[in-house]
């Protein structure tokens, strides 16, 4: 089962090499997390996630760097880290704040090598640890003291700012949006001077995000598919693409 | 109104340990209402070889991450200059740390848990730095928030001129071509503010005033 999406970024990088690009930042909703196996290990972002079909609408290259349970301040290094083109398409479906990235075997992640054939570059996530709510170690960071929601979002803010700051410095065209607040923040207030009024949550998240992932949690394909649509749009109605 | 020269730092930038807030007779450095900052300073040097008026945002203790929320917490006007002076990567900073809320001086109100490996155990927060983070982490830290100070200021400002007097930790990164090391750096520093306290002394203030005119003079011919 997790051949396919390996098979299918080789076809693509085969294929598209010398094309224009989507570049794509995100988490597990961006990566296209269990969407062709239960196994919740991460391998490859799969070519049917909502980036690879806004890609492959307007006839580009998909290159996605999202991770699964990665915080804002994971995609600005990752943005930071990446050698962009001067026509590359930014996306960036911003995760939630309530998350944590620490960089915990920098070795592994430098003498690992992932440049085999379906893979271009290390990747950034080698040797880090995502933290979610639900992790014990997110868990016993947050009764530490090590973190607070303020905090977080101060953390969030800067990563979004620096991003944004960084794509205008380069020129080039960027689309963002938030993940929708989850059940479990929606009673948490981010200080004002952290909001990013430049970035909304993904519109009709919830109408579009119509079937699941083989975890039970993550979006489906269609769910994947709506979200392209939406992408598509919004990409024609800011007139960067056609 | 007098143009600004603006001055983030740690206690190095505030003047620790310097003649005019020095107190002998206690052996440390006491700031008052009046004297928030030292005038002999490597800002207020600056300020005064430039016509500018000071202020200075030095914090002792002060980490990047805490200096860069200060930078995004201070309103600028267009026409201020810019100067940042970074500090230990290995610091860190809990933006509003429950324990720490409190009203403080300049523009922000909020303070937050000033951390360092040197205090950790003494301080109560040691497995920070035993389970959670490793050094190239803390470059990556230091790297990301000089670029955004960076950005940031020259969004809203006239000038940005900043330097680091301490090296990164690990080879795995390298300074941005914005901010480079400061001469002296920290292990060379050329003297100390006084024999009981080692923050630098005057004639290594001389130094990084003159580094950081250079620059300043240098963005501004640019500009021109």
């Amino acid at each position: 089962m997790t051949i396919l999406p390996a098979l299918c970024q080789k076809i693509q990088t085969e294929l598209f090499t010398d094309m224009s690009r989507i570049i794509a930042v995100g988490c597990s909703f961006t990566y296209g997390h269990c969407l062709h196996t239960e196994d919740v290990r991460p391998v490859a972002a799969s070519p049917q996630a909502w980036p690879g079909l806004v890609a492959q609408h307007f006839n580009r290259e998909c290159v996605n760097l999202s991770w699964p349970g990665s915080n804002p301040r994971y995609c600005a290094a990752r943005i930071l880290d990446f050698d962009f083109k001067s026509d590359d398409v930014v996306l960036i479906l911003w995760p939630n704040i309530h998350r944590n990235w620490i960089v915990t075997d920098w070795h592994a992640w430098r003498e690992r090598n992932w440049r085999d054939e379906f893979h271009r570059e290390p990747d950034l996530a080698v040797g880090s640890q995502f933290w979610t709510p639900v992790c014990k170690d997110y868990q016993r960071w947050w009764k530490r003291g090590y973190s607070n929601t303020s905090d977080r979002a101060c953390d969030a803010w800067m990563a979004k700012h620096l991003v944004r700051l960084h794509l205008k410095d380069l020129g080039l065209d960027c689309v963002e949006y938030d993940v929708p607040a989850y059940d479990l923040d929606k009673n948490i207030n981010i200080p004002d001077r952290f909001v990013t009024d430049w970035i909304t949550e993904f519109p009709h998240w919830h109408t579009l995000y119509v079937d699941r992932a083989q975890d039970g949690m993550h979006p489906g394909f269609k769910a994947h598919k709506n979200f392209a649509k939406r992408w598509i749009k919004t990409i024609k109605q800011q007139g960067i693409l056609e | 109104m007098n143009q600004r020269l603006i001055a983030f730092g740690d206690s190095s930038t505030r003047g620790e340990g310097l003649a005019d807030v020095w107190v002998p007779h206690m052996k440390e450095t006491v700031y008052t209402e009046k004297r928030r900052f030292s005038k002999l300073a490597w800002p207020s040097l600056v300020a005064n070889k430039l016509g500018l008026k000071c202020v200075n945002l030095g914090s002792g203790g002060a980490s990047n991450r805490e200096i860069a929320v200060n930078i995004m917490n201070f309103k600028f006007l267009p026409t201020d200059i810019v100067c940042v002076l970074w500090t230990f990567p290995e610091r860190d900073y809990i933006y509003k740390h429950p324990l720490k809320v409190r009203r403080n001086r300049g523009s922000y109100k909020e303070a937050g848990l000033k951390m360092s490996p040197k205090q950790a155990d003494r301080m109560g927060y040691g497995s920070y730095y035993k389970d959670w983070v490793i050094p190239e982490d803390r470059d990556l830290d230091t790297v990301m928030f000089m670029n955004f100070a960076r950005a940031y200021v020259l969004d809203r400002a006239q000038i940005y001129a900043a330097y680091t007097y301490v090296d990164l930790i690990t080879e795995e990164f390298s300074l941005p071509d914005h901010t480079q090391l400061i001469k002296p750096d920290w292990p060379n520093i050329v003297d100390q503010a006084n024999p009981y306290d080692y923050h630098p002394g005057m004639r290594t203030h001389d130094l990084w005033t003159k580094e950081f005119i250079r620059q300043i003079k240098r963005a501004q011919k640019k500009k021109s």
